[in-house]
């Protein structure tokens, strides 16, 4: 089963709800936690532990200047500019190549063969007993976001129970990161930017027919601009969690609320089930 | 020498447009015979990479020169690659004024000391 955490809007406390959620459940469960918001991974950032590595790359073109004839047919193909012909050679922008593979198949004397680039990072743990987390880093500069979020997507078992650290957003990398997911959660904030954000990854996620459920993080008293939306569009709200100093003092300094306060780990645990149960619906 | 001046229409008339790869037209102009060409720009709506497939375009026009604003880098490795000379001109106007301000020698080449007059 897989569970998404998104927010649309940045900021929102994904990361503080993820991690509570994997720490909460994995007393009970076998945990795999996943960072796909491969921009800016963070999760590692709560949890100790060697990882492992493994690099995730791409097909790139590389030409054979001996036979290349410059007859400007890769050029004119490729559409991102990645091959430039000039009078007397083929400039190559790497990270411009989308690898489609293209230019090969395009070229008429056979000098395009494809190379492997490394477009970023698996990390592999296992933090704690039950828990094992997965960070997927994009190196910088790379276009390739889906990609490495891919990658992270393919170390998942079938049996496994995933949670998935969406990138914030609702473009190409959120939409990577919640296809294919039974369930997601969604976190956000009781402001006008938070609700108009919700309503976007709410609507990416009917896109995909995948049923939700709301967290309102810093929980004050406005709660109702979140709640009248949730109510009207009949989605349950799962969680509120206080706009209080001493859960942001924790967070800030890398500790997991749960972790310290039994009570709190009680309703994550809680929260965890809620969204099993209501992906089960499905 | 041939001289390639990005512009927002198709005659030297027409505003000198501030941006090189996303310009709707590229005016080609031969000052030793007069000969003036306009290009429209059909990759100014691409996605990414635009900077060097118009470069690779300016090559198949065998242009030697070119004026613009300001060069991205990505285009500038093309442009000194294929050996275009870059002459930069943040000034406002036309075409013409553009191609008048580099016959006055008053544009600095790109990666040289500013033109003496």
């Amino acid at each position: 089963m897989q569970i998404a955490i998104a927010s649309g809007k940045g900021g929102t406390g994904k990361t503080t709800v993820t991690v509570n959620l994997a720490l909460a459940l994995s007393s009970s469960i076998q945990v795999t936690l996943a960072d796909c918001d491969v921009e800016e991974p963070n999760l590692h950032l709560f949890f100790s532990g060697q990882a492992e590595e493994e690099e995730v790359t791409v097909l790139v073109p590389e030409i054979d200047t001996g036979t290349c004839i410059l007859c400007g047919k890769c050029g004119q193909f490729c559409r991102y500019g990645a091959l430039i012909v000039l009078k007397d050679q083929v400039l190559q922008y790497p990270k411009l190549c989308h690898s489609c593979g293209g230019c090969s198949m395009v070229c008429p004397t056979g000098s395009i063969s494809e190379r492997s680039e490394v477009v970023g990072v698996l990390h592999r743990s296992n933090p704690e007993p039950s828990l094992r987390l997965i960070t997927g880093t994009l190196c910088e500069g790379s276009i390739h976001t889906t990609t490495v979020i891919r990658a992270v997507r393919n170390q998942f078992n079938p049996e496994d129970l995933v949670l998935l650290d969406a990138p914030p957003g609702t473009a190409c990398a959120a939409m990577e990161t919640l296809e294919g997911c039974d369930f997601c959660l969604l976190v956000t904030e009781p402001t006008p930017f938070g609700l108009h954000d919700l309503t976007l990854i709410y609507k990416l996620a009917q896109l995909y027919h995948i049923p939700v459920g709301v967290v309102i993080n810093r929980s004050d008293t406005t709660d109702s601009i979140v709640e009248f939306f949730c109510r009207d569009q009949n989605i349950p709200i799962l969680m509120h969690i206080p706009f209080d100093r001493t859960i942001a003092l924790q967070q800030g300094s890398g500790q997991i609320i749960s972790r310290a306060d039994p009570k709190w780990r009680e309703q994550f645990f809680k929260l965890g089930q809620d969204c099993i149960t209501l992906a089960g619906v499905r | 020498m041939r001289i390639a001046v990005p512009s927002s229409g198709p005659a030297v008339t027409d505003p000198f447009d501030t941006r090189f790869g996303r310009a709707p037209y590229i005016i080609m102009v031969t000052p030793e015979t007069g000969e003036t060409v306009s290009l429209q720009n059909t990759l100014a709506a691409g996605s990414g990479g635009v900077g060097p497939q118009v470069v690779q375009m300016l090559v198949q026009n065998q242009v030697t020169h070119l004026i613009a604003p300001r060069i991205g880098g990505n285009a500038e490795t093309a442009l000194f690659a294929a050996g275009i000379s870059v002459f930069i001109w943040e000034g406002a106007g036309t075409v013409s004024d553009a191609l008048e301000q580099f016959k006055a020698g008053k544009l600095t080449e790109l990666g040289k000391n500013p033109q003496s007059s």
